[in-house]
C-alpha cells in the first residue's frame, strides 16, 4: 500500500537506522533552530547542503524527498512574495500598472530568507524524518515523555491520514472520470478541498468505530507502547551535530567562504 | 449455549428498531446473521457485545446476562472477539505487534505472557513475519488478519464477524475459512458471521438467521431457508439473477 505519511517502510535500508529513533527526530532542530534565530542565508544554505550531501551518504530516499517539497513550494511563495512589495525604504525596482509598485531591497532580502528558512527547515526534517518508520516515530514521542493522551491522538491522528487521502483520490478520481476537468495546481487543490470536507465528515463515523474497537478490547483512555534505550554512540552523533553547529556560527566566516567560491567560479 | 437471545428490541432516533428479535447459538458451532442492506445486521452485532443499549429483552452470552455495569460488561467482552468489517477501524498501532498486544496489555497479563500470545496469535493468522510491519504498509486481506490476530489474543470463547469475506480474493477467501476452521476445531471457539453472501449462508453455516427491517423472518438451517418463499422474495437468489442474464444473452 503506498503511503503519504514521510516515514520510512520497514524495509527499506538506510545507514540511520541503528541510530536511537529520538535522535534522529533531535539532529534536525540542532540545525534549524540556529537559523531560525540567526539572520544569516549564508548559514541556511550551509545546513541545506550539509544536509543533502548526509542525505547522499545516509542512503536517504532523496527523490522522495524532493518531489514533497516541491509540492510545498508553491505554499512557501505564497507566503513570501508579498513581503518585497510593502517592506523597506530602498526601491531598487518600480511596477506601473495603473498603480505604482515598488519593490523595496530589504523586503526582497527579508522575503528571500524567509523562503529559505521555511524551505530549508522543510527539507532538513524531512530528510532525518524519512529514515525513521511510523513505529520509531511513536518510539521518539514516548522516550520524549510526551504526555500518553498526546502520543494517543497524535497516532489516532496519522492513523487517518492515509486513510483520509486516499479517500479523497478516489472522490477525485470519480469526479474525473464524470468530466471534471482539473487543469491546474490551485484547481486541483480546491477540488481536494472539496473532497476534504466530505471525508472528515464520513471518517467521524469512523473514528466513532475505532473508538468502538478499541472499547471491545479493554480500552480505558491509556494507550501503551514499548520503547528502547539510548546509547553511547547516539549521544556521540548528538554532539558531532552541536560541534559543527557551533563550529558553522562561532569559528568560520561563511560570509567569506561563500564569497572567495563564488570569486573562484566568476573568475 | 453460547449466545441467547430473548424478545429483544432496540430503536435508533431515526425511527430504525429491532423488533422482538431471539436467537440461541450454540457453543462451537457456525452461526450466520444474513440480510439485506439496512436489515439491522451490524446493529444486533452491537447490540450482542454491549456497545448499544436494548430497549428491553435479554441478551445471554455464555449463560452470564449482559448488563450495563462496566466491570460485567468487560467480563463478557473478555470472551468475545468482534472482527469489524473494515480492518481500518481496528488497527491503529504503530506495529502490527503493537496492535495485536493491545487487548492482552489490557487483560493485566505479565508481559511474558503477552509476549507469547502475540507470537501464537501472529503464527495463527500467519503474520508472525510482518510483526514490525506498520498497518499502512499492509494488504486488505493482511489487515483483515491482524486485525482477527488482535482477537485472538485475549483468547474469546466467541468470533463475532462483521463480513468476514467482503472485499477478498479467492485465496484470501481460503485462507481465512482455514483460519476460522482451525481456530473453531483447535480452540473451540464460536463463529457468528454476518454476510450478503449467499455462497457462505449455504455452505458454511450449520445455522442462519435471516433479517429483515429489523425484524427476524427465519432461524435455522441454512438451505432450508433459502428455500422459503418469504426469504428467497427479500433476499433473492443467484437463480433469479442467472435466469436475468440467460435472458439478456438470449435477446442480443
Amino acid at each position: 500500500m503506498e503511503t503519504i505519511l514521510p516515514f520510512r517502510h520497514e524495509n527499506e535500508k538506510t545507514l540511520l537506522n541503528k541510530v536511537h529513533p529520538t535522535v534522529r527526530i533531535i539532529l534536525p532542530f540542532i540545525f534549524v533552530i540556529p537559523f531560525l534565530l540567526i539572520n544569516s542565508i549564508y548559514l541556511i544554505s550551509t545546513f541545506i547542503i550539509i544536509t543533502f550531501f548526509f542525505s547522499v551518504i545516509a542512503r536517504l530516499p532523496l527523490l522522495r524527498i524532493i518531489s514533497r517539497i516541491k509540492n510545498i513550494i508553491p505554499f512557501i511563495i505564497l507566503i513570501t512574495v508579498f513581503i518585497p512589495f510593502y517592506i523597506g525604504e530602498t526601491i531598487i525596482f518600480r511596477i506601473e500598472i495603473g498603480i505604482t509598485l515598488n519593490i523595496y531591497k530589504e523586503g526582497l532580502s527579508r522575503a528571500l530568507l524567509l523562503f529559505m528558512r521555511i524551505f530549508g527547515a522543510t527539507f532538513i526534517f524531512m530528510s532525518f524524518f524519512s529514515s525513521l518508520t511510523y513505529s520509531e516515530f511513536i518510539e521518539a514521542l514516548k522516550t520524549m515523555r510526551l504526555p500518553s493522551f498526546f502520543v494517543g491522538s497524535f497516532i489516532i491522528m496519522l492513523h487517518y491520514i492515509p486513510i483520509i487521502a486516499s479517500s479523497n483520490k478516489k472522490i477525485l478520481e470519480a469526479q474525473e472520470l464524470r468530466g471534471k476537468k482539473i487543469t491546474n495546481y490551485w484547481e486541483k487543490l480546491k477540488a481536494h478541498g472539496y473532497a476534504m470536507g466530505k471525508s472528515l465528515v464520513a471518517n467521524m463515523e469512523r473514528s466513532e468505530k475505532l473508538y468502538e474497537s478499541l472499547k471491545m478490547r479493554g480500552f480505558t483512555g491509556k494507550l501503551t507502547f514499548a520503547s528502547r534505550k539510548i546509547k553511547i554512540i547516539d549521544i556521540m552523533l548528538l554532539l558531532l551535530f552541536l560541534f559543527i553547529t557551533l563550529s558553522l556560527i562561532y569559528f568560520i566566516n561563511l560570509e567569506l567562504f561563500y564569497k572567495g567560491v563564488l570569486a573562484l567560479f566568476w573568475l | 449455549m453460547a449466545v441467547d437471545v430473548e424478545n429483544l428490541n432496540f430503536s435508533y432516533k431515526n425511527g430504525f428498531s429491532v423488533q422482538d428479535l431471539s436467537l440461541k447459538i450454540e457453543e462451537n458451532s457456525i452461526y450466520a446473521l444474513t440480510g439485506n442492506n439496512g436489515s439491522g445486521k451490524t446493529t444486533l452485532l452491537k447490540l450482542l457485545v454491549g456497545l448499544l443499549k436494548p430497549k428491553s429483552g435479554t441478551i445471554k452470552i455464555f449463560d452470564e446476562v449482559l448488563t450495563r455495569n462496566r466491570k460485567q460488561l468487560w467480563k463478557v467482552r473478555q470472551k468475545i472477539g468482534f472482527l469489524f468489517q473494515n480492518p481500518d477501524d481496528q488497527l491503529f498501532a504503530p506495529t502490527i505487534e503493537e496492535d495485536v498486544g493491545f487487548g492482552a496489555r489490557n487483560l493485566k497479563l505479565e508481559q511474558e505472557e503477552v509476549k507469547e500470545r502475540v507470537e501464537w496469535a501472529l503464527k495463527a493468522v500467519n503474520l508472525f513475519d510482518y510483526k514490525e510491519y506498520s498497518p499502512f504498509n499492509l494488504s486488505w486481506g493482511q489487515k483483515k488478519r491482524a486485525s482477527l490476530a488482535g482477537l485472538l489474543v485475549m483468547n474469546p470463547k466467541l468470533l463475532i464477524l462483521d463480513e468476514p469475506f467482503a472485499n477478498l480474493d479467492f485465496k484470501s477467501i481460503y485462507s481465512h475459512l482455514e483460519i476460522f476452521e482451525k481456530l473453531r476445531k483447535e480452540e473451540r471457539m464460536t463463529i457468528l458471521f454476518t454476510t450478503h453472501n449467499l455462497f457462505f449462508v449455504e455452505n458454511w453455516a450449520e445455522k442462519i438467521l435471516v433479517l429483515n427491517s429489523g425484524k427476524g423472518i427465519f432461524e435455522g438451517d441454512p438451505k432450508e431457508g433459502l428455500n422459503h418463499p418469504e426469504v428467497k422474495k427479500i433476499l433473492g437468489s443467484y437463480d433469479e439473477i442467472h435466469k436475468l442474464i440467460q435472458k439478456n444473452q438470449e435477446k442480443d
